[in-house]
C-alpha cells in the first residue's frame, strides 16, 4: 500500500483507492478521469523540481500535481 | 428551428466541428480549454434551420474550473435540447463517461465519434455501439469534414428516445435514496452520490442526505463502458498522447531551456528577420502607392496648407501608415502562437513550467493565458477561466496585461529602432523579459498577501502532436491579417482623428497652426507632464500620447508621428524626427527612450482589456489591478531610468560593479539573518526546532 508519488517510474500499479483526507472535489475529478479501483496506472516522468507528475492510464496520458498524485493509493 | 448543443470532453474537436458546420472561424487549438464561453450560430441543412451552440469542454456534469461551469450550466438550463456529444475515437472509454452522465440526465443525445488521429489507436464497430447504447452514433472527421452530412441527417431526423436502458444503475441502489417527488429523480440521486453542490442548492438541501460515493458511481459507469468496449472495440495498441519526441522535449533538465529557445526564435523571426523584411516592403508600398497619391489628391482639391490636407497627411497617412506597416509582424506573431498551440507542444510547456508557476500561486495551465497575452491581452484574459479557484483566476487575469502584447511592439520598434539601431533586439528582449519578471514577481506578492490561491490540481490531458495543414496555416494568417486591418481601419483611424482634432484646435475651437496658442491636448499634457519629470519625459506630447494610448497602444506611435508632423508611413522618418531638437517630441538621451518604453510596457491594460477584466474578475479587482499597474509602472520605470542614466554618466562597467556590490552585501545580510534565526533551532535538520531526535543522540 503506497500512494502514487512513492511509485517507481515506468512500472505499472493497480489502484486500490483514495486517500480520504484529500478534498472530495479532487477525488471526484480523478474518478471521472478513470482512476477507479482495479485500474492499471503507470508513472511516466516528473518535472524538474518534482511538483508535477505525468501519469498513464486507460490508454491516455495526463499530468497531475504531486499533491493529487498523493491522493491515489496503489498496490 | 432545431437547437443543438455541442458537448464533449476538452480538446476533442468541438470547435473544429462547429467551424466546419457553420462555416465560422472560431479559435481552435490543440489544448485543454480553448473555448471558454458558449457561441451560437445558425446554419441550414436540407432546407431546415439548425442553431448550433458550441460549449466549453467538460468531463462530467460536475465542474472543477470556471469554463467547465459555463458548459455544465448551459446544458442543465434546458436538458431537453438535442445534444451532439462529440467523442475522441482514440480515447473513447474516457469520453463515454460523459455520454453516460448525459444519458442519466435523460438528454437527447447523438454520439459523434471524431477521428482526430490519422492512424486509429483502436477500431470500433459504431453500429454495434449504437445498438448497445440505444442512441445514434456517427463517425466523423471534423478536420477533414468527413461524415458531416450523415451527422446533419441524424440531427434532422432525430426522434425523441424511449427511456434509456442503463443496466449499471442497479449497482448503485438508487431506490434506497428517498427524495421528495421530482421529475427525473435518477439523475438527481446520482448527483447526490456525486455530492454536487449545485444540485444540493437546487434541491434546497443544506446537507447531503446520502453518503457520497463517487468511487462507486465511477466504478459502475466505467465497468459498463469497459463491457461496451470489450464487445465493440479492439484493444488499444498504443498510448494516446505519448510520443518519442517527448523524451527529448520533456527531458527534466532540457524542457525549460528548449522552450525559451523556441520563444526566442519566434520573436527573432517575427520581429527581426522575416517579419521585418515584409514590414519594410509593405511600408514602402503603402507610402508610394497609397500615401503620396492620397495627399496629392487632397492637396489638389483643397489647396496645400488647408487643415483638411493636414488631417489626411498626419492623422490618416502618417498615423495609420505607421501602424499598418506592422501588419506582417503581427500576423506572424499570432501565427507562431497558434503553431505552439496547435502542435500540442503547449501542454508540454505547461508541464515544464508548472514548478515555477506553482511557486507563485499559479498553475502550469496559466501558461496558456500568459502566452496568449503576448498576442492580445483582451482575448487572453478570457482564458483565465481555465483556473480552478477564484483567486488564481483573478491573479491570472491581473497579470496578463504585464505580458507585452503585439500592440506595444510598434512603440519598441519605432522608438528603440531610432536610438539603438541593430542592438535594439536586446532592448526589446529586455522589455519582454521585464514584463514576464514583473508579472511573476507581482503574482508572488499577491499570493503572499491578498490573493492566496487554493491548491491547484494541474490535471491536464496530454494531446498527441499534430502538424498544421497548409490550409490551416493560410487561414490562421488571413484571419489575423483581416482582424488587424479591421482594427486599424476602424479604431485606430478614429482615435487618430480624435487625437488630431484635440491637438490642432484650442478650447475656443481655433485652428492652432494658423492662430497659434495651445491646443486642447497641449493644455492637458502640460498640466500632467510634471508628474513624469522623475521618469525623464516631462514632455506634454509624450504624456498626451500615453493618454491616447489608453484606448489602444498602437495609437501611441501614430500620435507621436502626428505631433512631430511626419506625414509619411515610414518609421525611419518618425525615428529621425525624434532625434531632431526642433521637433515637438525630442529625446535628448537614450535613457529617456528606455524609460518611456518601460512605462508603455507596464502602465495600463487597454480599455478593451479593462472592460473584459471587469466582466471576468469584477469591478473592484479591475480597479485595484489598474491602480497597481500604474504604481508598478511608475516605480519600475523610475528605477530603470535612474540606472540607465547612471550608466550613461559613468559607463556600464562602474555601475554594474556597484550593483554587484550592493547585491552581494544585501545577499550576505539576508543569509546572516537567516543563520541567526536558525541558531535556536536544530543544527542537524533545517526544518525542525529540535524535535527530530538527531540531536538527542549527539547529546
Amino acid at each position: 500500500m503506497k500512494n502514487l508519488m512513492q511509485c517507481k517510474f515506468g512500472r505499472s500499479y493497480i489502484i486500490s483507492g483514495f486517500d480520504e483526507s484529500q478534498p472530495f472535489k479532487i477525488r471526484r475529478r480523478l474518478c471521472e478521469l478513470g482512476f477507479t479501483q482495479g485500474q492499471e496506472v503507470r508513472l511516466v516522468r516528473k518535472s524538474l523540481l518534482g511538483k508535477a507528475y505525468l501519469v498513464e492510464l486507460r490508454g491516455y496520458t495526463l499530468s497531475v500535481r504531486s499533491t493529487v498524485a498523493k491522493a491515489v493509493i496503489v498496490e | 428551428m432545431i437547437k443543438v448543443n455541442l458537448v464533449g470532453n476538452p480538446n476533442t474537436g468541438k470547435t473544429t466541428l462547429y467551424n466546419a458546420l457553420t462555416k465560422s472561424h472560431e479559435h481552435v487549438g490543440n489544448w485543454h480549454g480553448v473555448t471558454v464561453e458558449e457561441k451560437a450560430k445558425k446554419y441550414e441543412f436540407a432546407g431546415k434551420e439548425i442553431e448550433l451552440v458550441d460549449l466549453p469542454g467538460i468531463y462530467s456534469l460536475c465542474n472543477l474550473s470556471f469554463e467547465e461551469g459555463v458548459g455544465v450550466d448551459y446544458i442543465l438550463k434546458d436538458p431537453s435540447v438535442l445534444i451532439v456529444n462529440i467523442c475522441d475515437a482514440s480515447n473513447l472509454g474516457r469520453n463515454l463517461y460523459l455520454t453516460l452522465s448525459l444519458m442519466e440526465l435523460g438528454a437527447n443525445v447523438i454520439l459523434a465519434v471524431n477521428q482526430i488521429d490519422k492512424v486509429p489507436i483502436c477500431k470500433t464497430d459504431y453500429k454495434k455501439l449504437s445498438g448497445l447504447l440505444g442512441i445514434p452514433v456517427v463517425a466523423i472527421d471534423a478536420g477533414k469534414k468527413v461524415g458531416l452530412s450523415e451527422l446533419n441527417e441524424e440531427i434532422i431526423n432525430y426522434k425523441p428516445h424511449d427511456k434509456y436502458n442503463l443496466p449499471y444503475l442497479k449497482k448503485l441502489h438508487l431506490n434506497e435514496i428517498n427524495l421528495p417527488k421530482i421529475e427525473n429523480d435518477t439523475f438527481f440521486k446520482i448527483k447526490l452520490l456525486e455530492n454536487d453542490e449545485k444540485t444540493l442548492n437546487k434541491l434546497n438541501l443544506k446537507e447531503n442526505i446520502v453518503k457520497p460515493d463517487i468511487e462507486g458511481v465511477a466504478r459502475a459507469r466505467y465497468g459498463y463502458i469497459d463491457e461496451l468496449l470489450h464487445i465493440c472495440s479492439t484493444k488499444h495498441t498504443k498510448v494516446y498522447g505519448r510520443s518519442r519526441v517527448d523524451k527529448f522535449l520533456m527531458n527534466r533538465f532540457l524542457a525549460l531551456p528548449i522552450f525559451i529557445c523556441m520563444l526566442a526564435l519566434t520573436f527573432y523571426l517575427t520581429f527581426f528577420s522575416l517579419g521585418a523584411w515584409c514590414s519594410d516592403g509593405l511600408n514602402w508600398l503603402l507610402d508610394k502607392c497609397i500615401g503620396t497619391p492620397l495627399i496629392n489628391l487632397f492637396a489638389g482639391a483643397f489647396g496645400a496648407g488647408s487643415w483638411v490636407v493636414s488631417l489626411i497627411e498626419t492623422a490618416v497617412v502618417g498615423g495609420v501608415g505607421s501602424v499598418l506597416g506592422f501588419l506582417p509582424q503581427v500576423a506572424l506573431l499570432f501565427f507562431f502562437l497558434s503553431l505552439l498551440e496547435d502542435s500540442g507542444y503547449l501542454a508540454r510547456v505547461a508541464f515544464a513550467i508548472e514548478d515555477i508557476l506553482g511557486k507563485v500561486g499559479l498553475s502550469g495551465k496559466s501558461v496558456y493565458t500568459l502566452l496568449m497575452g503576448f498576442g492580445c491581452s483582451t482575448t487572453a484574459v478570457l482564458t483565465a477561466r481555465n483556473m480552478e479557484d477564484k483567486n488564481s483566476k483573478i491573479k491570472t487575469g491581473l497579470l496578463t496585461p504585464y505580458m507585452s502584447c503585439s500592440a506595444k511592439f510598434p512603440i519598441y520598434a519605432v522608438l528603440g529602432g531610432a536610438f539603438f539601431g541593430a542592438s535594439n533586439i536586446w532592448v526589446i528582449l529586455g522589455l519582454y523579459l521585464l514584463g514576464v519578471v514583473v508579472a511573476i514577481f507581482m503574482s508572488y506578492i499577491l499570493e503572499k498577501t491578498v490573493l492566496k490561491s487554493k491548491e491547484q490540481t494541474f490535471i491536464l490531458e496530454f494531446p498527441p502532436y499534430h502538424s498544421m495543414t497548409p490550409k490551416r496555416v493560410l487561414s490562421v494568417l488571413l484571419d489575423n491579417m483581416k482582424q488587424f486591418v479591421v482594427r486599424v481601419g476602424s479604431l485606430i483611424i478614429a482615435m487618430n482623428v480624435i487625437v488630431w482634432l484635440l491637438s490642432n484646435f484650442t478650447f475656443t475651437l481655433s485652428y492652432v497652426p494658423s492662430s497659434g496658442g495651445a491646443s486642447m491636448l497641449e493644455t492637458l499634457g502640460r498640466f500632467l507632464a510634471p508628474v513624469f519629470a522623475p521618469l525623464g519625459f516631462n514632455n506634454w506630447a509624450l504624456v498626451s500620447a500615453l493618454i491616447a494610448g489608453l484606448v489602444a497602444k498602437e495609437v501611441i506611435v501614430s500620435s507621436i508621428a502626428m505631433f512631430n508632423g511626419v506625414g509619411d508611413a515610414s518609421n525611419v522618418l518618425i525615428g529621425e524626427s525624434l532625434k531632431d531638437p526642433s521637433s515637438v517630441i525630442f529625446f535628448a538621451m537614450p535613457s529617456m527612450v528606455v524609460s518611456y518604453l518601460v512605462f508603455c510596457l507596464l502602465y495600463f491594460p487597454c480599455l478593451a482589456t479593462a472592460s473584459v477584466l471587469s466582466k471576468e474578475i469584477g469591478k473592484k479587482w479591475t480597479f485595484i489591478g489598474i491602480v497597481l499597474e500604474l504604481v508598478v509602472a511608475y516605480v519600475v520605470t523610475f528605477i530603470v531610468y535612474n540606472i540607465a542614466r547612471l550608466i550613461e554618466l559613468y559607463g556600464a562597467g562602474k555601475i554594474l560593479l556597484i550593483l554587484l556590490t550592493i547585491s552581494i552585501v544585501v545577499g550576505s545580510i539576508i543569509i546572516i539573518i537567516k543563520r541567526l534565526k536558525r541558531k535556536n533551532g536544530c543544527a542537524f535538520c533545517k526544518k525542525c526546532d529540535g524535535h527530530c531526535g538527531k540531536n538527542k543522540k549527539m547529546r
